[in-house]
């Protein structure tokens, strides 16, 4: 599994797509398979550094790749426990005057990734997603 | 990389990567703007949940001027996370 550590700011992002663009590439992937890693890794990225403001230390990214699928890790540690599965479901019905910012990323999430696995323990918070890429 | 071009009568062009970072960039740039607006997306490359909702805020704030947002030539990819999110339909993507 290859991992990388990135500081918990937006401005992480361009590097985590660098990340995973050299990736792709070292697996023989085409660059447009990033569209999907990117999207799920920046909306689990920016909501660790949202929702667990006390964090401190960078926020680590592990990519794998098992034939098709590929696994996206992301470990942040020293921080309260926040299990995104456990996350209201999106209502995507909802009018636009009643939308206010927040939960559009999780959904987006659900709505690409095959699966997506919450644990904590010992203060690390860890959340695995598998995506199965497309022919 | 994430440029946004304005151009004459409301036009402006997305070019590039709409991730959380560069929507605060752009959230700047479309606030000093007025009146109808068009939105090119023809070489948007990428859109996250960050760059939908600068589209809504945008939307919202134009539409209580009284005026309209057009998102048009939208790549198959970012039609798709249009879409998944229900804005396909609540707003004016073509």
């Amino acid at each position: 599994m290859k991992e990388r550590r990135f500081r918990r700011e937006l401005r992480s992002l361009e590097a985590i797509h660098e990340f995973v663009t050299e990736f792709l590439a070292a697996h023989g992937l085409p660059d447009s398979h990033s569209f999907d890693v990117d999207l799920i890794l920046e909306e689990l990225f920016t909501n660790m550094v949202r929702h667990s403001r006390e964090g401190s230390h960078d926020i680590a990214i592990a990519l794998e790749r098992d034939g098709r699928d590929v696994t996206i890790r992301l470990r942040d540690f020293d921080v309260q426990a926040y299990d995104v599965t456990d996350a209201p479901a999106f209502d995507i019905r909802q009018p636009l005057s009643q939308r206010r910012p927040g939960g559009m990323g999780l959904h987006l999430v659900r709505q690409i990734a095959d699966t997506i696995r919450y644990q904590y323990a010992d203060r690390i918070s860890t959340i695995t997603v598998t995506k199965r890429l497309d022919p | 990389m994430f440029q946004i071009q304005v151009g004459a009568q409301g036009a402006v062009k997305f070019l590039g990567r709409l991730d959380a970072s560069a929507a605060e960039q752009a959230h700047a740039t479309l606030r000093a703007l007025a009146g109808p607006m068009t939105a090119d997306f023809s070489e948007l490359e990428y859109i996250s949940s960050a760059g939908l909702g600068l589209m809504i805020e945008t939307h919202k704030r134009l539409a209580s001027q009284g005026h309209g947002l057009r998102i048009i030539n939208t790549t198959p990819r970012v039609r798709n996370i249009f879409a998944y999110a229900g804005l396909d339909k609540l707003l004016r993507v073509e």
